[in-house]
């Protein structure tokens, strides 16, 4: 794989992040954001072995999948923000990202909920007979789910091409995922005895490897795939609000992760400076920021229609 | 904030004198599980269906769950337990079997968390029956309501709004006097007045609250009543307190069809209590929440909208007789 090009696409992700944080900070989100900081990797990682045909289902922490997946960053933004000309109108907002022309097939704010849409899509590839694979992330919060075992199961024995990309992180908002669980997702997932492979998730080509191997048994009919991929959130679960949340992760864990961040260990590897590219992603994120601020907001018009098609036509939605 | 906030104490009495209650939840609080142990307050993965469906087996044999589902959206991941399951059991069993357990989850209410975040579903609950509906209308009501919850027989779910737990909650509209026990099924007055009568319910009772203060600068008194439950819904106790011969406006924040205030209107209509000219709906629109705070705009009825309803239109409710 290309190392510069996945820095510079994680690079983009953190900035654009990091960007998002501050307006927050100062009121200009509205509603909460998941930050992908810190797991920029796994979605870069992951994304860079998709074929542009296959459909990815995403959860609430969707920036990084989105922007991985080739969505507009410029759309995403104003989408966040709830200005004009975003993704989804405004309607979306940060948890519920959804581009049909990129198949990005939603974002879900209700934990595991993804995991059976994406089998759909998956069993919708496996009849349209191109050799497509379906892909969908999760926290590790959702193997809590009884919705991801019947999931899991329903794929394993319909042997759909569907790949899980598990984003162990450690934590499910502010409860530790070992203070509510008796195994790790890879046990769970082996115990299962599903084909599975535990990376570290903060190590692009790492992750970019385990994804190509696990889409190719997928597209080869070798049925689900697990990844579970090790990593860490660098800045918090979430933030609601103009205050990010009091730090509730032990200090010592977080320099530990801190200390392995996924562009940190990317950068080891390139051998030019990255000085210049950085000024030029963060030129281009700062440029996204001032048109979408600058953009108004949508028709407020909007708000009442495309519930259904039958509430449009009888403009029942007023 | 000096004041604590009353649902906190009334859930800490509870636990203080319920030995047999237990609190389960995907995040709990490290003081109260300091004081009251991990064995009852139960650290849980996301598995609402099977939460749910515990505290009811908990319930049966004779304890009781608080169930904390934190986003009354998230319930929805339980509905086959609450709707099957919990709310039949009395009934099934022929009254061999209560289900004490009560359920908390938040609805809306100026988060702009999105439609899958969002919902205020006493309409929808209230049609289950088996269950109590609570719905707060200040932070003295979860207080109070949660208090009679706690020591109620059957399932109780309470919708709390946001709002009662803002930073800012202390300076809201508050109506109760008191965070003491509160009847289920009995409307309270939650201002006096001898104009109109505005009936509400959770976030339309502050909204209506806020309303009122307006219109008495307009010299216009309007009455508001709480409804406190969706379920039971105090149909006579309403059509005892409007005023006599005067409007009444019923604000729902959800949409018109199907919904509990709509039942209301129809039986303060049917007994007399308004004339049928005199009684006005306000209610949300029919769509799920957006998150851009431009698309809010109009869809609630807030506070703007009851004023306007009262003073604005052609023929002003108040002159109507
Ligand atoms: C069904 C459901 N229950 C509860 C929640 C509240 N909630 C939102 S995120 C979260 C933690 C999820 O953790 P995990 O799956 O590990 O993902 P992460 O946020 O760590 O990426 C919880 C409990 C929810 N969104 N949906
Ligand atoms: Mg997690």
């Amino acid at each position: 794989m290309d190392l510069l090009s996945a820095y510079r696409d994680m690079l983009t992700i953190r900035l654009f992040e990091e960007s998002l944080l501050r307006c927050a900070d100062q009121g200009l989100v509205p509603g909460t954001i998941h930050p992908y900081t810190g797991q920029e990797a796994v979605a870069v990682g992951v994304l860079g072995a998709r074929h542009p045909a296959e459909w990815v289902v995403s959860f609430y922490r969707c920036h990084g999948h989105a922007l991985a997946a080739g969505c507009s960053p410029e759309r995403v933004m104003r989408e966040i923000l709830g200005r004009r000309g975003g993704l989804c109108g405004g309607k979306s907002g940060s948890m519920h990202l959804a581009d049909r022309a990129n198949r990005l097939l939603g974002s879900t704010s209700i934990v595991a909920a993804q995991l059976p849409v994406a089998a759909g899509a998956a069993m919708a590839a496996r009849l349209d007979g191109a050799g497509h694979a379906a892909l969908v992330f999760c926290g590790d919060g959702a193997l809590g789910a009884g919705g991801a075992y019947e999931t899991l199961s329903i794929a394993a024995a319909q042997r759909l091409p569907l790949l899980v990309v598990c984003e162990d992180n450690g934590w499910q908002d502010q409860t530790a995922s070992e203070w509510v669980r008796h195994l790790s997702p890879t046990e769970l997932v082996g115990g299962l005895n599903l084909p599975h492979v535990q990376v570290d998730g903060n190590d692009v080509e790492a992750v970019r490897d385990a994804a190509t191997d696990a889409l190719a048994a997928c597209r080869a009919g070798a049925g689900p795939q697990v990844i579970v991929a090790r990593t860490y959130l660098r800045d918090f679960h979430a933030q609601l609000g103009e205050h990010p949340p009091p730090p509730y992760r032990p200090e010592q864990e977080r320099r530990r992760w801190a200390a392995r961040d996924p562009l940190t260990v990317a950068a080891g590897r390139i051998p030019t400076d990255l000085t210049s590219l950085h000024a030029e992603v963060a030129a281009e994120i700062d440029a996204l920021l001032l048109a979408a601020l600058a953009a108004g907001e949508p028709d407020p018009a909007t708000a009442t229609t495309g519930v259904s098609v039958t509430a449009d036509l009888i403009g029942a939605g007023r | 904030m000096s004041r604590r906030h009353p649902a906190g104490e009334a859930i800490r009495e509870a636990f203080t004198e319920q030995p047999t209650l237990s609190h389960f939840s995907t995040y709990q609080q490290e003081d109260l599980v300091a004081q009251y142990g991990a064995d009852r307050m139960v650290r849980m993965p996301i598995a609402e269906n099977a939460m749910l469906g515990m505290a009811l087996g908990m319930a049966l044999v004779g304890r009781r769950v608080l169930f904390s589902v934190n986003r009354v959206a998230f319930l929805f991941s339980a509905f086959d337990q609450l709707v099957n399951q919990v709310a039949t059991w009395r009934y099934m069993s022929d009254g061999q079997f209560s289900v004490p357990l009560v359920i908390r989850g938040l609805t809306r209410g100026g988060e702009h968390l999105g439609a899958q975040h969002e919902h205020v579903p006493y309409g929808l609950l209230s049609q289950i029956p088996g269950l109590v509906v609570a719905v707060p209308g200040s932070p003295n009501a979860v207080g109070g309501l949660l208090r009679t919850a706690l020591g109620h027989p059957d399932p109780v779910v309470v919708l709390e709004s946001p709002r009662l737990f803002a930073p800012t909650w202390a300076e809201l509209p508050e109506p109760e006097p008191s965070a003491a026990a509160l009847p289920f099924g009995v409307a309270g007055l939650a201002r006096p007045g001898t104009d109109l009568t505005l009936v509400a319910i959770g976030n339309t009772v502050i909204e209506s609250l806020l309303a009122a203060r307006r219109l008495a600068e307009h010299g216009i008194q309007a009455r508001v009543v709480d409804l406190r439950t969706a379920a039971p819904l105090d149909r006579d106790g309403v059509a005892a307190m409007v005023v006599p011969d005067r409007p009444v406006i019923l604000v729902d924040e959800q949409s018109r069809s199907g919904s509990v205030l709509t039942d209301l209107a129809y039986h303060l209509v049917r007994t007399g209590a308004v004339r049928p000219e005199h009684v006005e709906l306000l209610t949300g629109a029919p769509v799920p929440a957006p998150v851009s705070a431009a698309l809010l705009d109009g869809l609630l009825p807030d506070a703007e909208r009851i004023v306007r309803a009262v003073i604005d239109t052609p023929a002003p409710l108040t002159q109507r007789r």
